[in-house]
């Protein structure tokens, strides 16, 4: 009896290489990892591996999203935006209404409405995904301003707040979340069919559309899935700041997405990627910040070192690849 | 006598000992929104110095973590998070961000670490101390000192105020400093109020529509000069530009003495202003932070513990010591 290779899956060379960039990411944090072992043992206390896995969170999340429209061979620059202005309208909602649950559904609807708007665009009105999703943080971070007037909104409910700062098994709920968002992400894109379409549509969307995998629909819903995610985001980011503001979707935060992604081994150019490769990849970004914080090492200095490993390391797959 | 000379020794080494003894190291830690503005760089460079003279002083060795958020709010926190995990002594923190920096400061306190907001206040959670410039005094002392010179060289003032934003406390601290400074002094009276949002903009279209309107206006208040060169083009525009000595001069006076205010200063056309001091803000963090430190009362006023500015004229200039927007450029 012969078994039949699944068309839609990579042949295992391709599989291999898919895998390797997020081996090497794990072989490279483990060394950073033994090197703070010796040098600062600060680092390992437990408040700092939780810290840091909090920390990551929030830029996890956010490359979970941004994962799935890279597949995509697109980009969406408007998700800390748009993760803004869910954080400002659902902390509004919660302060007129005094609910604390009304908080979360609204930045959900929210991160949403904002995803579709950019899915139309891309998806629908065939735009230019770089330009569109410009546009759209142009456009979200003005009314972001314009609606706050860049002053940040606090009186969260206490619920609200305790119940997303809670911290069961010694645990953040943020670090639960990152880690139910991979899992759930991991598993859509690698083992159900419109996940695995992502990928088809990255590497080849003519080929796709040939396939009869109905191309728009899945960048549609790469564009919503990131908006989700934004939505996400603000709910959990707002409870740890204890407040919202336009600020929160500041444009640091858009590269280092970018780079986490990029690190956990998303291609740019579409087809290529796993949702916890960007998340190892926010982790490591986070690692080395923290690092370079518990070291003393000077701001500039510490953009250059972050920097040149990110070059780096995408320098180094990109050889491997090609 | 060789016996005397051991017995001196052992007296000196003791005594160099205890004195090392004596300096307790310290780790204070700076958390900055960003570092875009020589300010930031001012800062730093005066806590750094004052830490060595006042730690000296204080029996501390006081060493200093310094990070910056790049403008991203969780990213201080996240910054705050690493500084209490580090186990620094005393935390003081510069937020963009009124309100998220109460999550930071409930952090510290959990961890049992004093904390310091510094420039700007938290309007959530309350840190240990607040370190910030006095607003109304900078008015109040550029006021008396205006006065004080327009009724040296005879001037009746007729002045136009270019006021801050009105919903922001500094801008109405300024109005009233100098408000009580003119009444106090007398010879001032302001005829006409612009407000300017902070917008340097308004300040150009503001002040000249007040000019074209009060053409009798001889003196000018600014509430800040960040955006003097939106004032030098309306008084350009009105035909005033002119330094003093000159019969055209319009006599002004500004708040801050920020680096876009120091040439025209030191060339003579603002007569007055009170400096925006970063050494002196400095000067006050680092005097809390030994105070918070050592758990005495840092003795701050219900407002926080606000460093006064400093009257600087075209004689003082170039003279007055440690003017960050003079000597970082």
């Amino acid at each position: 009896m012969s078994v039949q290779a699944d068309p839609t899956l990579p042949a295992p060379r391709l599989r291999l290489r898919q895998y390797l960039p997020s081996l090497i990411l794990l072989v490279l944090v483990a060394t950073l990892l033994t090197v703070m072992w010796a040098y600062m043992p600060n680092f390992f206390r437990l408040n700092n591996i939780i810290n840091i896995l909090l920390q990551a969170s929030i830029l996890g999340l956010l490359a979970i999203g941004m994962t799935g429209v890279l597949i995509t061979g697109g980009i969406d620059l408007s998700m800390p935006a748009n993760m803004a202005l869910a954080a400002v309208l659902g902390t509004m909602a919660m302060r007129s209404t005094g609910s604390a649950a009304i908080g979360p559904v609204v930045m959900l609807a929210v991160g949403l409405a904002l995803g579709a708007v950019n899915a139309v665009a891309v998806a629908r009105l065939k735009m230019i995904p770089f330009v569109v999703t410009l546009s759209t943080m142009t456009v979200v971070s003005g009314t972001c301003i314009w609606i706050t007037n860049s002053v940040s909104i606090t009186g969260l409910p206490p619920s609200y707040t305790h119940t997303l700062l809670a911290k069961p098994f010694g645990i953040p709920v943020g670090v639960f979340a990152m880690v139910l968002f991979t899992v759930i992400a991991s598993f859509v894109m690698q083992r159900c069919v419109p996940g695995r379409w992502l990928y088809t549509v990255g590497l080849n969307p003519r080929a796709a559309r040939i396939g009869r995998v109905p191309v728009d629909r899945v960048i549609a819903g790469a564009y919503l899935a990131a908006g989700l995610m934004a939505g996400v985001t603000a709910v959990l980011l707002t409870a740890r700041l204890g407040s919202a503001s336009a600020n929160m979707g500041a444009d640091a935060l858009t590269l280092d997405i970018i780079a986490a992604c990029v690190v956990g081994g998303v291609s740019t150019f579409g087809g290529v990627g796993r949702a916890y490769g960007a998340v190892f990849g926010a982790i490591l970004i986070t690692v080395l910040s923290n690092v370079m914080n518990l070291a003393g090492v000077s701001f500039y200095v510490g953009l250059v070192i972050k920097g040149a490993v990110i070059v780096a390391f995408v320098a180094a797959e990109h050889r491997w690849r090609h | 006598m060789l016996k005397l000379k051991f017995a001196f020794a052992a007296i000196a080494v003791t005594l160099l000992s205890g004195a090392a003894e004596a300096a307790q190291p310290v780790t204070f830690g700076f958390s900055l929104d960003s570092k875009d503005s020589t300010l930031q760089t001012a800062w730093q460079d005066y806590m750094q110095a004052e830490g060595k003279t006042q730690g000296a002083a204080a029996g501390f060795d006081i060493k200093w973590v310094f990070n910056v958020a790049n403008g991203d709010p969780s990213r201080q926190a996240a910054n705050i998070e690493d500084l209490i995990t580090a186990g620094v002594d005393v935390i003081i923190a510069r937020t963009k961000d009124a309100g998220s920096i109460g999550a930071s400061i409930t952090s510290a306190k959990e961890a049992n670490i004093p904390f310091i907001t510094f420039d700007r206040a938290s309007s959530g959670e309350q840190p240990s101390a607040h370190v910030g410039g006095d607003s109304y005094h900078e008015a109040y002392s550029t006021g008396i000192e205006f006065a004080k010179l327009l009724k040296a060289k005879g001037v009746a003032g007729k002045c136009i105020l270019l006021e801050g934003s009105l919903t922001d406390s500094n801008a109405l601290n300024r109005t009233k400093g100098w408000e009580d400074a003119t009444k106090e002094i007398g010879g001032i009276d302001t005829i006409l109020k612009v407000p300017t949002e902070w917008n340097p903009e308004l300040f150009l279209s503001g002040l000249s529509n007040a000019l074209s309107a009060r053409p009798d206006a001889n003196c000018v208040y600014a509430e800040s000069d960040f955006a003097f060169p939106s004032i030098q083009a309306a008084l350009e525009k009105a035909g005033k530009w002119a330094p003093a000595g000159n019969p055209k001069h319009m006599w002004l006076a500004t708040a801050d003495l920020l680096t876009a205010a120091i040439e025209p200063m030191e060339k003579g056309y603002i007569d007055v202003s009170t400096t925006w001091d970063a050494l002196a803000q400095a000067r006050e963090a680092v005097r809390v932070a030994i105070a918070l430190k050592k758990g005495e009362d840092p003795k701050c006023s219900a407002d926080g513990c606000l460093a006064k500015g400093r009257v600087v004229t075209p004689a003082t200039i170039k003279t007055t010591e440690n003017l960050w927007s003079r000597d970082y450029k």
